[in-house]
């Protein structure tokens, strides 16, 4: 009975001996797999329509706008070279008589015009005492009312002269050439009709210009404004050096304010470091394009497309294009036309250059590292539960564009790709071209060890990208139906310590 | 996480309190309806209420128990995961490794009130205090391991907890002998008690459905609901009809059924705490948007009713003047938070090696839902009274550093 009793006192004291520890939790880490993305990212979504398009044959373009305009085309100069001298003056007889009225120039086939600039000057020279009205009338010169230019003898003496400003030669819209000037005189006097009262001197024989003109131009040319019609092209990156352009289009739409056809000439340069490259914007018969001239008031519209002959400039992948010795010229060709002082001619010219394209193995470099700060959170958060981290990748390329993406982190914006002593660390992942695989591609885990950690717990890091192409073994075409798109689907895989 | 999980467990362990009826009852891991008597007989079996010839006295916590057992940990595991500075997978797994789909725990707490027995009534008090909850083994894992699955589903049958308690006011009365049974056959004795029950508080899960996916298909969702139904102030009430019969001088037979008519209704003051939570197809690249919706809601609920199951015992006890030796077995017939319906087997021993040197062993075997129980109790007894301690073992014959759960008693009886 006693060993019963001494064994109930054991158990009780063995009870009394357990050592219960006081609660605390240890750490332990876990892998955490969240979904990162699952998407499919379309072709079609850079279309802009602004500047990325869909073209025929649902083919990318890439296009870009732009205006250029020439000067006012300013008045029209005419030199009528008239000068006349004694002309008698018989009195109480009307004569009339006709002034020549041709430029001198040979440049101009004066219809109708209103002047900008001119003057017509005469001389009543030995006027007898005995008259008493001389009357000088010139039909084809008239005022804003229609009234005949008249100039009445007052008993001046001299040259007298006529500002024409505001004067209109001949009638609007007049079918026929003002070629000569009819005048009309009459005078009277206290002598027997027919006597000769004096003499008249008549000149127009400076340059006069017309703000309205119409008639025919023999030639007459309009500049551009040449600072406009350039095209200055930034590659990013040098993406220039890996790609090259099969093709382009220009297309140049013409509003013509001027009443008369004129034919465009010139020529696109494209230049690309020392090297040159230029073509005549001709048709494809060789031949300047001839611009429609406004009519009835409105202004008249061409369209000119250059296509095949675009591309032999943009296969240099020009740094700079222009449009250089350019000219819109009137000549005998436009025939009877109508001018303004005020006309220009404006040019919207839209350059389509389609995603069609041959790509080079060749490595494009961001020039700016991405800058990216890391919370003081976050920094800790890594720094005490993050051992590692990384991504499960899988991609369909739908598009015939495929490569290498080259990530380089570092603590400095001065990353060279080249030097491993600017970088922490790189990472990169191949991505192959539909061309290759057009099905689901299971790329290698990105993964980021502990000491690839190590580089999130400063406050500012760097990234660095870089990308390659696949050398395209024919042409490449980007087109943005339906079926063109990347899709990826990745998880975040993390291992994660648990301490609080 | 780490923070959850804490509280979570703590949730646990604070709201799993269950059954003990009487601190003494833990001396004998429960096989106790015959042995019980005197305001005991109160909650064990009142047709022997005039068993113990005196007047008996119940002060207050002076007969009191407290057990916390769950069905994964035992003390050398607690002792090793607290003491861990990094938990390895294999100190995982080694938590991990007895939960059997679920880590469950249980405790309860009884401390008495008053009592006094009158000729073959008695009138007493006590408190109890009783619960049990449940964490799925798949969510500890994922708290341990991370989202290794794709789905997650958890729901009430696996992620629960309960809580009640309440103070019992019972008059008993028994030692009535049926009528008409012949003087040379084994008489057979019947007793009943009536309490009236002071709800005090009352927890409960109502709905639990969470769900949660994270693949690259369809992204991370998440759709939760979890409903707690709570309750402070009610009244309630139960019976116990018990019979026993002394077979021969050293074998007596019993039988009790307990919580008749069983229930609180709690009618004060009642809400329900509705949480929700839900993400749809959810994406990192989507994090400028709101990643997730949630809400607690409370709202005033209506009255309702906890039952208390009918439980139906049966016992044997064999005795000798040093001996006696017990047994007896437990069937509920409902799943509610003071029965099962998974009936549950004790046995009992008590020892009188000196004649104020009571010992006890108790061993309660194990089902699907309980573990085995092995209680050891000592007491000092003299001619008015008693005093005695015990210790309850969870899961292991020998209180130590393989229990998985303890309970501790104390019983002071005063008789006169």
């Amino acid at each position: 009975m006693k060993a019963l009793l001494l064994c109930w006192i054991s158990i009780l004291l063995l009870f009394g001996a357990c050592e219960i520890q006081k609660p605390s939790l240890p750490v332990w880490d876990i892998d955490l797999a969240i979904p990162l993305v699952n998407d499919s990212y379309y072709i079609s979504e850079l279309v802009d329509s602004v500047n990325i398009v869909i073209g025929d044959d649902d083919l990318l373009f890439l296009t870009g706008t732009g205006d250029v305009d020439t000067p006012e085309i300013g008045e029209v100069e005419f030199n009528p070279a008239i000068d006349e001298s004694d002309i008698p003056l018989p009195s109480g007889i009307n004569q009339s008589f006709e002034l020549p009225f041709l430029d001198s120039q040979n440049n101009a086939q004066l219809f109708y015009g209103l002047v900008d600039t001119g003057s017509l000057s005469y001389c009543l020279n030995n006027i007898l005492p005995e008259t008493q009205e001389i009357t000088i009338s010139i039909a084809d010169i008239t005022d804003n009312q229609g009234q005949p230019l008249t100039l009445n003898y007052n008993g001046v003496d001299g040259w007298q002269t006529i500002n024409l400003a505001g004067y209109h030669f001949g009638e609007q819209n007049s079918t026929t050439q003002l070629s000569a000037l009819e005048v009309s005189f009459h005078a009277t006097s206290t002598l027997p009709n027919g006597s000769i009262l004096g003499t008249l001197d008549v000149r127009m024989n400076e340059a006069m210009s017309f703000s309205l003109f119409q008639g025919e131009l023999n030639h007459m040319q309009l500049g551009i404004n040449s600072s406009s019609a350039s095209i200055d092209i930034d590659y990013p990156n040098g993406i220039d050096e890996a790609i090259t352009l099969h093709d382009a289009r220009l297309q140049i739409d013409v509003i013509n304010h001027m009443g008369f056809t004129s034919e465009f000439s010139g020529f696109f340069e494209a230049r690309r470091g020392t090297e040159v490259r230029r073509i005549p914007i001709v048709d494809e018969d060789g031949n300047n394009y001839v611009i429609a001239q406004s009519q009835n008031g409105n202004p008249g519209f061409s369209t000119l497309i250059f296509d095949n002959n675009i591309s032999t400039l943009m296969q240099i992948m020009p740094e700079h294009i222009e449009i250089v010795d350019a000219a819109f010229t009137i000549n005998t060709e436009s025939g009877y036309g109508t001018l303004h002082k005020s006309d220009r001619i404006y040019m919207h010219y839209t350059v389509d250059a389609p995603f069609r394209f041959w790509l080079h193995d060749h490595t494009v470099s961001v020039e700016e590292a991405v800058k990216i700060n890391i919370s003081e959170d976050n920094r800790e958060y890594i720094s005490d539960n993050m051992l590692e981290a990384g991504l499960e990748l899988e991609v369909m390329n739908k598009i015939p564009l495929g490569g290498w993406v080259r990530g380089y982190f570092g603590i400095s914006p001065n990353i060279d790709p080249a030097d491993t002593t600017t970088y922490s660390f790189r990472k990169e992942l191949q991505l192959h071209s539909s061309q290759v695989s057009d099905t689901w591609q299971t790329l290698p885990p990105l993964t980021l060890t502990r000491s690839d950690l190590d580089l999130f717990t400063n406050p500012e890091i760097y990234l660095k990208w870089e990308f390659s192409f696949e050398e395209s073994q024919s042409l490449v075409e980007i087109t943005a139906t339906s079926a063109d798109f990347i899709a990826i689907r990745s998880m975040l895989k993390g291992k994660l310590r648990i301490d609080q | 996480m780490k923070k959850t999980l804490i509280c979570t467990l703590l949730l646990v362990f604070a709201l799993s309190l269950t059954a003990i009826s009487t601190a003494k009852s833990l001396f004998f891991a429960d096989s106790y309806m015959l042995r019980a008597f005197g305001v005991e007989a109160n909650y064990w079996n009142p047709a022997r209420l005039t068993e113990h010839h005196h007047i008996d006295l119940w002060l207050p916590v002076a007969n009191s128990g407290i057990q916390i057992n769950n069905n994964a940990l035992d003390l050398d595991t607690y002792n090793f995961f607290v003491t861990q500075d990094t938990l390895s997978t294999e100190g995982k797994e080694r938590i991990l490794r007895n939960m059997d789909g679920k880590l469950s725990a249980e405790a309860s707490a009884n401390i008495s009130v008053f009592g006094i027995t009158m000729g073959n009534t008695a009138l007493s008090g006590a408190t109890h205090v009783q619960g049990k909850g449940q964490i799925s083994e798949k969510l500890i894992r994922l708290a341990f391991y991370g989202n290794t699955e794709d789905e997650y589903h958890f729901t009430k049958a696996n992620s629960n907890a309960s809580v009640i308690s309440y103070v019992d006011l019972t008059y008993g009365a028994g030692g009535f002998k049926i009528p008409f049974i012949p003087e040379n056959y084994p008489q057979i004795v019947t007793g009943l008690s009536a309490s009236l029950l002071a709800g005090i508080k009352n927890l409960e899960t109502k709905e639990v459905d969470l769900r949660f996916s994270s693949t690259v298909e369809s992204g991370a969702n998440l759709d939760s609901e979890v409903l707690i139904r709570s309750g402070i102030g009610g009244v309630g009430y139960k019976a116990m009809l018990g019979m026993y019969s002394e077979i021969t001088p050293w074998l007596e037979a019993g039988i009790t059924l307990d919580n008749l008519f069983g229930a609180i209704n709690w009618n004060i003051a009642n809400e329900i705490t509705r949480y929700t939570a839900t993400a749809d197809s959810i994406y990192i690249t989507d994090i400028e948007d709101d990643l997730f919706e949630s809400s607690d809601t409370t709202e005033n609920a209506d009255p309702y009713s906890t039952k208390l199951g009918t439980e139906l015992r049966l016992a044997a006890m064999y005795k000798h003047p040093i001996v006696t030796v017990s047994a007896d077995w437990v069937q509920g017939f409902s799943e509610t938070t003071v029965s099962s319906k998974v009936g549950r087997l004790s046995l009992g021993a008590g020892f009188l090696p000196l004649p104020f040197l009571p010992l006890s062993l108790g061993i309660s075997l194990p089902n699907s839902s309980h573990p085995v129980k092995v209680s050891y109790g000592i007491g000092v007894k003299s001619l008015g009274n008693e005093f005695s301690i015990a210790v309850q073992s969870f899961d292991s014959l020998i209180p130590g550093y393989k229990s998985k759960g303890i309970a501790l008693a104390i019983a002071t009886r005063v008789w006169f």
